[in-house]
């Protein structure tokens, strides 16, 4: 199809140019951010006058000119704060972040606009076609052989030294002194705007072993490494970046999930084998045991090779939650802003990695916090002087794994919950009564908040919106298997922890079998497993409880779902527990802990109150995936912890 | 012990300066420009410059290169400022041995006193 000069911008190169805008308009956004806050030096300016230029390159690639243009002049007020010749203001960095909007709406209408090119996509035959960038194929050099040797000399400037190109330059002065320098990046004569952090040359020299020593005298700068380079032409500082992209390829969504929809046909045909394969037992003449046997081995190994596809596949659709959170700073400088609060957003743990259709499914819940905290959690700056505290409010949001769980924190540093106003509010509503007001602890108060049609704003604020309050958070992260808790600390701020499946698909599970069947219990609900005795197992009001270290946790048997018989001689119990309830299951063995490819139920039962889906083991049995929820509904709430 | 010429138009800057170098056993004089640099330099021939970029009537860069002219083997620190990078190379090129940034860290200041010249 190739090269005949005219290119012809392909539905990838669209992508490949949209993710990498999006990259860069990020850069500028925190950089931006970086600059209102005070926190800027040269290499943030460089970093932000970078990432206009590329910008710039590739919307002129592209043929927008427009866009191009826009960015020409960004570039152009970058250098000149880099160059010193204005300074940063408010104005300007509103005139910045405007700057940004505007070009994000640019970048929209592009991914929409149907372009000439676009309206007849160019096939797509090759698959590596889309691992690489059209027009990026840089002509290889010839090299004139050489009789000396040749070493590729990386050296990398610390990162607090203020002027990179000094001592750039000094390492040059000093290396050729010992050999010829055949080239360099950054090049010798356009270092008086170079900020960077390293560089590359290729020094054509006897001995490799002296140039260390050529750079023993200089500050700021060491050698990072020395190659000698291979007898194939390599452009210096280009070998590390062609590394890396052997190791990933960008990879559409859409594929992947097709990918992911494709294994899951996949599973039900081996599904259907593995019954066939259990129909031929008896019947069957004897020659043919040999064959039923091969068979059923082969159905079994099917089994786990399309089990181990699937939980591959899953993994590939785990991106680092950093593609999630890097909206929250702007966002959250916005909307102090507009209610006159200096807020700062920190973020923690982006790389934390998360399965992709969870992180859409946060997005919305995480803003509606993240604007309670900022209209409700943060002070006002006169309070917060008042308070003694810095007039700038910090949010932190942080992410980390644990479990098979991503946890979120969204920590604030504001007054915490008012648990009188709580209350008052939701006597009001009628929410509460006041007999129950009297004996409330203070995690019954804050769980308050996410009762449905609660709302702690004196008023509705143009910010924290209308008709969406904290139980439709709760509700969303209850749609994902999540939890949300609320800590606060009066006059010290407030905490809502998300507990979030790291992937809907994929659990990790203590498998138990209660009669024939095999339930899966997903780990992050587990407390506890109670070999069960005389000792431990009392009644009350004809119901049985488990007394665990003084107090007493209501027994269920797991087999009530499908509203089987009370197994009473069987010898376990697991506690389960979500928040502040837990509820023991009876079962009559442990099979182990396992990562489990959670199946929806349509696909063998419908949907069965108590179950959130099956599996299908190794094995090849199917097991259930118990709903702790359902459990614990009715389920008392633990003593407290004090009680023991 | 070492004999170091201090060059900046701040007082301030110099006194710093003065009060760090004698405390590490150095023997300091003073300019508080450029061409009274070339002038004491060409009188004292100290064994090390610390040379200012931003300063009124003649500035380091140009005091450097009168100095470096007049004596090839002078040995000048350039003191400088964030974003006088550019000026900074030039005075490499031009025969500076080293340079510092402001502000001063002392022991960066000693370091690059001490690569130089012997306490």
């Amino acid at each position: 199809m190739a090269s005949d000069g005219g290119w012809t911008l392909t539905d990838d190169d669209r992508q490949i140019f949209l993710v990498e805008a999006e990259e860069m308009v990020q850069v500028l956004e925190e950089g931006a951010l970086e600059l209102e806050r005070g926190g800027y030096g040269p290499e943030l300016l460089q970093a932000m006058f970078r990432a206009a230029h590329t910008l710039k390159g590739n919307s002129g690639m592209i043929g927008e000119d427009g866009m191009a243009g826009y960015l020409h002049n960004m570039e152009a007020l970058f250098d000149d704060l880099r160059g010193e010749r204005i300074a940063v203001t408010p104005a300007l960095v509103q005139q910045v972040l405007s700057g940004i909007d505007a070009l994000r709406e640019m970048l929209a209408q592009f991914a929409q606009g149907a372009s000439p090119s676009a309206v007849q996509p160019m096939p797509r035959e090759d698959p590596a076609a889309a691992a690489s960038p059209g027009g990026d194929v840089m002509p290889a050099h010839v090299q004139e052989p050489s009789a000396q040797r040749r070493f590729v000399v990386t050296l990398a400037v610390d990162a607090e030294c203020a002027m990179p190109a000094v001592r750039v330059f000094q390492a040059y002065q000093e290396l050729s002194r010992l050999g010829r320098i055949e080239g360099a990046d950054p090049q010798q004569d356009s270092l008086s705007n170079f900020q960077g952090r390293s560089a590359t040359l290729v020094l054509s020299v006897e001995r490799a072993d002296e140039v260390e020593g050529a750079l023993a005298g200089l500050e700021e700068i060491h050698l990072e490494s020395v190659k000698e380079q291979a007898a194939a032409p390599a452009s210096p500082g280009g070998d590390g970046e062609r590394e890396a992209a052997t190791q990933t390829v960008r990879v559409r969504v859409d594929v992947l999930d097709k990918l992911m929809n494709l294994v899951g046909e996949l599973v039900l045909d081996r599904t259907r084998i593995s019954d066939l394969v259990a129909g031929l037992d008896g019947g069957k003449p004897h020659e043919e045991d040999e064959r039923q046997a091969e068979l059923a081995r082969a159905s079994l190994h099917l089994g786990r090779v399309t089990l181990d596809l699937q939980e591959t596949i899953m993994k590939a659709r785990m991106l680092p939650i950093e593609q999630l959170f890097r909206r929250f700073p702007r966002l959250v400088r916005d909307l102090g802003a507009r209610s006159g609060k200096h807020v700062h957003l920190e973020l923690y743990g982006q790389d934390t990695e998360l399965d992709r259709m969870i992180m859409d499914e946060l997005g919305d819940p995480l803003t509606h916090i993240l604007r309670n905290a900022v209209d409700h959690g943060i002070e006002c700056p006169e309070l917060r002087m008042l308070a003694g505290k810095p007039e700038e409010g910090r949010i932190a949001l942080r992410a980390a794994t644990e479990e098979g769980y991503v946890i979120i924190d969204v920590v604030d540093d504001g007054a915490g919950i008012d648990q009188e106003a709580v209350k008052r509010t939701a006597l009001a509503r009628g929410i509460l009564t006041p007999e129950q007001a009297e004996r409330l602890t203070q995690r019954e108060v804050e769980d308050l908040l996410f009762a449905p049609g609660f709302s702690t704003a004196e008023e509705v604020t143009e910010i924290s919106g209308r008709g969406v309050g904290l139980d439709a958070v709760r509700a969303s992260l209850e749609r994902l298997s999540g939890t949300i808790e609320v800590l606060s600390e009066p006059g010290r701020g407030t905490t809502f922890r998300l507990r979030i499946p790291l992937t809907l698909a994929i659990l990790r599970a203590l498998l138990v079998r209660t009669g024939d069947e095999v339930y899966a219990l997903p780990i992050g609900a587990v407390r506890q497993i109670v070999k069960l005795s005389e000792r431990n197992l009392h009644t009350a009001h004809g119901r049985p409880l488990l007394s665990d270290r003084g107090s007493l946790i209501g027994l269920q048997s797991l087999s009530r779902v499908f509203e089987g018989p009370e197994r009473e001689g069987e010898p376990f119990a697991v506690v389960v527990g979500a928040g502040d309830r837990q509820v023991a299951l009876r079962v009559g063995a442990l099979m182990g802990e396992r990562e489990i490819v959670l199946k929806s139920l349509g696909d063998f039962l419908g949907t069965v109150p108590g179950l959130t889906g099956a599996t299908i083991l190794g094995s090849g049995e199917l097991a259930l995936v118990a709903d702790v929820r359902y459990f614990l509904r009715g389920a008392a709430a633990a003593p407290k912890e004090q009680a023991t | 012990m070492a004999r170091i010429l201090v060059v900046d138009d701040a007082m301030f800057m110099r006194s710093r300066l003065r009060g760090l170098l004698e405390g590490a056993g150095h023997v300091v004089t003073e300019a508080p420009n450029g061409r009274e640099a070339v002038e004491r330099f060409g009188e004292e021939q100290p064994d090390l410059v610390l040379m200012d970029v931003t300063m009124p009537e003649m500035d380091g860069l140009e005091a450097l290169k009168r100095i470096r002219a007049a004596e090839p083997t002078a040995r000048v620190i350039m003191c400088s400022a964030l974003g006088q990078q550019s000026i900074v190379l030039e005075a490499i090129k031009a025969g500076a041995k080293d340079f510092i940034v402001k502000p001063f860290r002392p022991e960066k200041v000693l370091e690059a006193v001490g690569r130089q010249v012997s306490p």
